[in-house]
């Protein structure tokens, strides 16, 4: 029994404390993964990001963390996903002058850049949904 | 989780004449707030002329905490108390680097012995020079 590639977790997020739950489910699973440690603090800031997004723009949502399997490697993807208002301009929301002055903008690009795999998927009215994956 | 109030305060001595807080919870929103209310009171009544940060027992900090945290300091300097603050660990710090965050301006020391060093320093000459501020490149010396 090693890794966290059948471990998956579902976290709704609803308010302060559930950013601070899904971090520290962050940091167990990423642990567990045997990532270095700069890489778990990636993860964690990234679930943090994403998690307090969600309660900024939407209110209310999920945040589903899960060990993934590539062809040659093992790693770990994070969802996070509301039904709220949805980006308009997804293109300027990974721009990076879009969010500057750190906690008025969605920090995308950031996020971005502490992983290795990134996707946006959002509808105005519908929803948004953020994947991302980290590699070992 | 125990929620009683004072469960998730950050501790703060009276060292040196300077206010040092030792960062040891999870950082939310709330404990950030009520953390900055205590501090700049402490400030006004003490009358320290430095304030360390101590978050050398932070494991997480994301950009909101991060713009909270210096605006707290900026708010402690214009009291009078110059803010340092030590212990960022590297994955903090590649990750805030990573998010991209303005850190000019923000003073740090790698540890609690240097930070305090320097203050003192600092309080006794003008002149001391200040090698660890992160300053915009071009705003300064031609």
């Amino acid at each position: 029994m090693q890794g966290i590639h059948n471990a998956e977790a579902r976290i709704a997020i609803r308010g302060e404390s559930d950013v601070a739950r899904a971090i520290v489910q962050a940091r167990r699973m990423s642990q567990a993964a045997a990532f270095q440690t700069v890489d778990q603090s990636r993860i964690a800031t990234t679930v943090s990001e994403l998690a307090r997004n969600i309660l900024k723009y939407a209110g209310q949502g999920e945040v589903i963390l899960r060990g993934c399997v590539g062809a040659t490697r093992r790693g770990m993807e994070i969802i996070a996903e509301d039904s709220g208002p949805g980006i308009a301009d997804t293109d300027s929301a990974l721009s990076d002058h879009y969010s500057s002055g750190g906690t008025l903008g969605l920090g995308l690009p950031g996020v971005q850049r502490m992983m290795d795999e990134f996707a946006l998927e959002s509808e105005p009215g519908a929803g948004t949904r953020v994947t991302v994956r980290k590699w070992l | 989780m125990n929620n009683e109030a004072g469960a998730d305060s950050i501790p703060v001595q009276l060292m040196r004449g300077c206010l040092v807080a030792s960062i040891q919870v999870d950082l939310t929103e709330q404990v950030l707030k009520r953390f900055r209310q205590e501090l700049l009171e402490r400030i006004g009544s003490a009358r320290v002329h430095g304030v360390v940060l101590d978050v050398s027992g932070v494991d997480v900090m994301d950009s909101a905490d991060f713009e909270t945290l210096k605006t707290t300091m900026s708010m402690a300097s214009v009291m009078g108390a110059s803010p340092v603050i030590v212990g960022l660990k590297p994955g903090i710090v590649s990750a805030l680097v990573d998010l991209d965050v303005d850190t000019r301006g923000v003073r740090a020391a790698l540890n609690l012995d240097d930070a305090l060093e320097w203050l003192g320093a600092a309080e006794s000459s003008t002149a001391t020079a200040d090698p660890a501020v992160i300053r915009d490149t071009h705003a300064r010396h031609p």
